[in-house]
């Protein structure tokens, strides 16, 4: 605990690092992190601040701070270019795919320069002698989140051609990854059958079930199934809830619960969870959580008229704690919502995300009744 | 036409072994297994059966060494060996086509034949209890071929499977390994389980589970459970704590690690299904916050993974998951509330577990809240005694936070909490809300604010050093500032936020960027960050040196100081250079010599 108050020395680089590895994923850790290199950069060790970081990356991309991490990724790839012997290769190449995966997240970044990332990861995993099949899979996460379907089913193609080698993700998630594809496609049964696979089959990492429970909410919503969904809200809201990473998936229980008229716990779940979620670090979980507190506010407003809230100053009108009138507040969120939308179809030449709040707001009509009641009782899975 | 596929059963029984069994010893959990079905279901028959089962070793001189594992239960018929023995993937527990499998081998249906590990044949005699239909014998090789033929003789109702080593299998008929595995797998059956070789009988689950004996006291128990658990992890536990819960039909206990847990680290217990031993890894049987305990448990109503490690998660796991909480939370309130000695110890331990609760529970909160250890620039004390001497809660919201802090509080004697650690962050928010305590954070900027201002005509007189000043940190973003503060051997003060933090990061990694990374920051940094400064230079009043300068009206010789007054204070706030600064502490310096030199020259 004391470690702050040691002398810079590399024993404290090393003991910070191992006082990161024992918390979970967030704030905490990244500080931890962010201490460490600071503290090897002050010793002007090289190969210490190089750990440091790799360390600092992987908390920030498992922490919500993509911001963080591409700043420390970037230090690292100019030390490893400068000599690659120095440094281990393999998890450079591996962090990579997180870096193909971030940029998307930055409406400010534009596609060339997410092109031209995938081109040099693409030309550094040739040059490993790696199978491409990680690169087509970034590639068809990018033309998804840039909202480029086309190029994205293309990707796809190539991907499912592509042979899994040493840089290819877990069974897992790549799994996880192929229900995302499907959902964002609108194939929600044949994405419902994948995600099926993930929770029968127990397939697990650090990420996986996690989030694809939340993700399957709202293709069973409107395939009529609340039962099932309200199972997967009790088991995946748990697994979620305690770090900002998984906003999304924070937001999507939240409207869900909407959308199943468990009002009161909604409307705490918006309270909880939307301060860490605009921590700056991924302006897409942003979008995301604003989209949905407008699906979740407006389906709200329809039965009750005003709730007391302690919101974030996101804008002037959610500033602080009052009174606020539910159908005013879901106005400013649809209003921030494509205020966000807005830049990244700027990014990304189309229409595609002001497209997504419109039809975010469509889902109202998916709205079935199921109160959220302690557990115990069947288990809707099981049929 | 159709045809249909041939199944080369060594093939697939080396695949098994190699990827789906944890070992070849699960023969012997197979073995049980059956034995226990059987056992299950004709008591169901008859409820006063009174099941048994031996595992009989025959190792005759000079020929391989037999194994003869018998049970008392329901037995097969003809028609129920050709189903559920010789055809892979169906099992008699699979008992509502489509529905999810209650049971592993209920799923596979291969349970027996995993005796193909170590043996060469596998002979299974059997006597019906169900209908009246003679008794069989069934003869399988691991080519897929078995003979089967009905008995003259009528046997005792129930199976017997022998068994004879495979010369490379020969250590696992051993007596006392045979003792070993069956411990292991069936320790807690509540049917008799006989290990027999010669003359030597031994019973290996002669006393079951050890939380489901009558102990004369509490204490007796407590002390029993931790017998086993030093038995069973060969580690002397903080205490024991017996579980029981209506959802999942579940018991066992729950033992307190007598070491401090990691909070990231992978949390496995040792659980059994329907008293057969299931995993002993299994990660989601407790609350996130319960990673204080190690537990090993019976479960006879949820359902294991595919994999086998775990149990499935549904609603009864959420359940019970919910109930061991509740079991847990309330061992911690009657420590709390009748142990305090004992509460200390605990803390001491695992405060960190207590502080994961606190944070969901506000009841807990609030008993436990005052016992729990902080980091402070006083050092570590718990929020109780933070309480006493300071009342009112002032926090740094991040070690680095903390740290830019530090100095300067402990310098002037004010108490900061450091909320930069998992939970406590949370926690002190938590307090302001919910006890009667004022809480404010403490950023490193804003403490800066707290120093004496100076007055008009100090500013005034310092009109000239701030303008040059302000010039002069401009490139880097910083604010210069004039203030009277403690210590007064200090001549500045650098302090920043998260934003410049960021900031500072951000250039140190751009200067070194390839073009296309460089690019991606660049892009990065055009996001609407806020205008403001991202630090300041809190010059001091009281010190000497800024005394002078404030008198001083040569601005080249103005503007090198205060860049090297700029650079001292960020090595001094324990600030990494980036490459503009360091060139301004390389060209600083040699200025300042040339101006000595200079000087002496001219002397």
């Amino acid at each position: 605990m004391d470690i702050i108050e040691e002398n810079d020395s590399p024993e404290k680089v090393d003991n910070l690092l191992a006082a990161a590895d024992e918390l979970p994923h967030g704030a905490s850790k990244i500080a931890l992190c962010e201490e460490a290199v600071r503290v090897a950069d002050s010793l002007n060790d090289i190969r210490l601040a190089y750990d440091a970081r790799q360390d600092l990356v992987e908390a920030a991309v498992f922490g919500g701070r993509s911001d963080v991490m591409l700043v420390a990724f970037t230090w690292c790839v100019a030390q490893f270019d400068r000599d690659p012997e120095a440094f281990d290769s393999y998890q450079l190449l591996w962090r990579f795919k997180w870096v193909a995966s971030t940029l998307t997240r930055f409406p400010q970044i534009d596609r060339p320069t997410i092109e031209n990332l995938l081109l040099d990861m693409e030309r550094r995993y040739r040059a490993a002698g790696a199978t491409m099949q990680p690169v087509w899979l970034k590639r068809r996460g990018a033309y998804l989140d840039m909202g480029d379907l086309e190029a994205a089913a293309e990707a796809h193609q190539h991907y499912m051609k592509a042979q899994r080698g040493d840089f290819s993700d877990c069974h897992a998630c790549e799994v996880d990854s192929l229900v995302d594809y499907y959902f964002q496609l609108g194939k929600n049964a044949i994405g419902l059958k994948k995600a099926n696979e993930i929770f029968q089959g127990s397939l697990a990492c650090g990420e996986v079930p996690h989030r694809t429970h939340a993700e399957v909410l709202m293709p069973l919503l409107k395939a009529a199934d609340a039962a099932s969904a309200m199972h997967h809200h009790r088991v995946g809201y748990p697994m979620i809830k305690d770090n900002s990473e998984f906003g999304r998936s924070q937001a999507i229980h939240m409207a869900f619960l909407a959308l199943t008229g468990n009002d009161a716990r909604a409307l705490r779940l918006l309270e909880k969870h939307i301060g860490p979620s605009f921590d700056g670090g991924d302006p897409q979980r942003e979008f995301h959580f604003l989209r949905f507190s407008m699906l979740a506010l407006e389906a709200i407003a329809e039965r009750k008229k005003k709730a007391k809230l302690r919101l974030p100053a996101l804008s002037p009108a959610l500033e602080g704690e009052k009174e606020f009138v539910l159908v005013d507040l879901a106005t400013e969120f649809r209003r921030l919502a494509l205020e966000h939308a807005g830049r990244y179809d700027e990014r990304n030449d189309n229409d595609y995300h002001t497209r997504l709040v419109e039809e975010t707001s469509t889902w109202k009509k998916y709205a079935t009744p199921m109160s959220f009641t302690k557990v115990g009782g069947g288990d809707p899975t099981g049929k | 036409m159709s045809h249909k596929f041939q199944i080369n059963l060594r093939g697939l029984i080396e695949l098994l072994s190699d990827h789906l069994y944890s070992g070849p010893e699960v023969f012997i959990r197979e073995l049980l297994q059956n034995a226990v079905d059987a056992i299950r279901a004709r008591v169901k028959q008859n409820p006063d059966h009174a099941g048994e089962i031996t595992l009989e070793l025959i190792a005759p001189r000079g020929k391989p060494p037999c194994l003869v594992v018998t049970d008392n239960g329901i037995g097969l018929t003809e028609e129920e060996v050709h189903r559920f023995l010789a055809t892979i993937g169906e099992s008699s527990k699979r008992a509502v086509q489509g529905a999810p499998p209650t049971d592993y081998i209920g799923q596979f249906g291969i349970g027996i034949l995993s005796c193909f590990v170590v043996s060469d044949e596998i002979v299974v005699l059997s006597q019906s209890a169900r209908e009246a239909t003679p008794a069989i014998e069934w003869r399988a090789r691991p080519d897929g071929t078995y003979t089967f033929k009905t008995l003259e003789g009528d046997l005792p109702s129930g199976a017997q499977v022998c068994l004879t080593a495979r010369a490379d299998a020969v250590e696992h008929f051993a007596f006392e390994r045979l003792v070993e595995m069956a411990k292991h797998f069936g320790g807690i059956l509540p049917y008799p389980i006989k290990v027999i070789t010669g003359k030597r009988v031994e019973i290996v689950n002669e006393h079951g589970a050890p939380w489901r004996q009558e102990y004369s006291s509490p204490k007796e128990r407590t002390r029993a459970l931790l017998a086993f658990g030093r038995e069973r992890f060969g580690v002397e536990f903080f205490d024991a704590i017996p579980l029981k819960t209506k959802a999942g039909d579940l018991d066992g206990v729950a033992f307190v690690l007598p070491h401090e847990a990691n909070l990231s680290g992978k949390r496995t217990h040792q659980v059994y299904l329907k008293n057969m031993l299931l995993s002993e890894s299994a990660d989601n049987l407790l609350p996130e916050w319960a990673f204080f305990v190690k537990a090993v448990v019976n479960a006879n109503d949820l359902r294991p993974t595919a994999s086998r490690e775990t149990f499935y998660e549904d609603n009864k796991l959420l359940a019970a998951r919910e109930a061991l909480g509740d079991r847990l939370r309330a061992y911690l309130v009657d420590l709390a509330e009748h142990h305090p000695d004992r509460l200390q110890k605990f803390i001491s331990l695992h405060f960190r577990a207590l502080k994961a609760l606190s944070v969901e529970d506000d009841d807990f909160f609030r008993l436990f809240i005052d016992y729990l250890p902080f980091e402070t620039t006083h050092g570590q004390m718990t929020l109780g005694e933070f309480r006493k001497e300071h009342g009112a809660i002032h926090f740094a919201p991040s070690v680095d936070q903390f740290r830019q802090v530090a100095r300067v509080a402990a310098a002037q004697g004010r108490c900061i909490v450091n909320a930069g650690y998992t939970f406590d962050q949370e926690l002190i928010l938590k307090a302001g809300d919910l006890l009667d305590v004022t809480i404010k954070e403490v950023e490193a900027a804003e403490m800066v604010e707290s120093f004496e201002e100076t007055t008009l005509e100090e500013r005034e007189a310092a009109d000239f050093l701030l303008n040059t000043a302000t010039a002069a940190l401009k490139p880097f973003k910083c604010e210069p500032d004039l203030r009277n503060f403690k210590p007064k051997e200090i001549p500045a003060l650098f302090s920043t936020s998260r934003e410049g933090r960021f900031f500072r990061s951000l250039e140190q990694s751009r200067e070194i960027a390839n073009p296309l990374f460089g690019g991606v920051l660049d892009q990065l940094k055009g996001r609407d960050r806020k205008a403001s400064p991202h630090s300041h230079l809190c010059l001091n009043h009281a010190n000497p040196l800024i005394l002078r300068l404030i008198s001083l009206r040569d601005k080249t010789l103005l503007r090198r100081a205060v860049e090297m007054l700029y650079v001292q204070a960020l090595l001094l706030g324990h600030q990494p250079l980036n490459a503009k600064e360091m060139t301004l502490l390389n060209e600083g310096l040699m200025a300042l010599i040339e101006m000595g030199v200079a000087r002496s020259e001219g002397d």
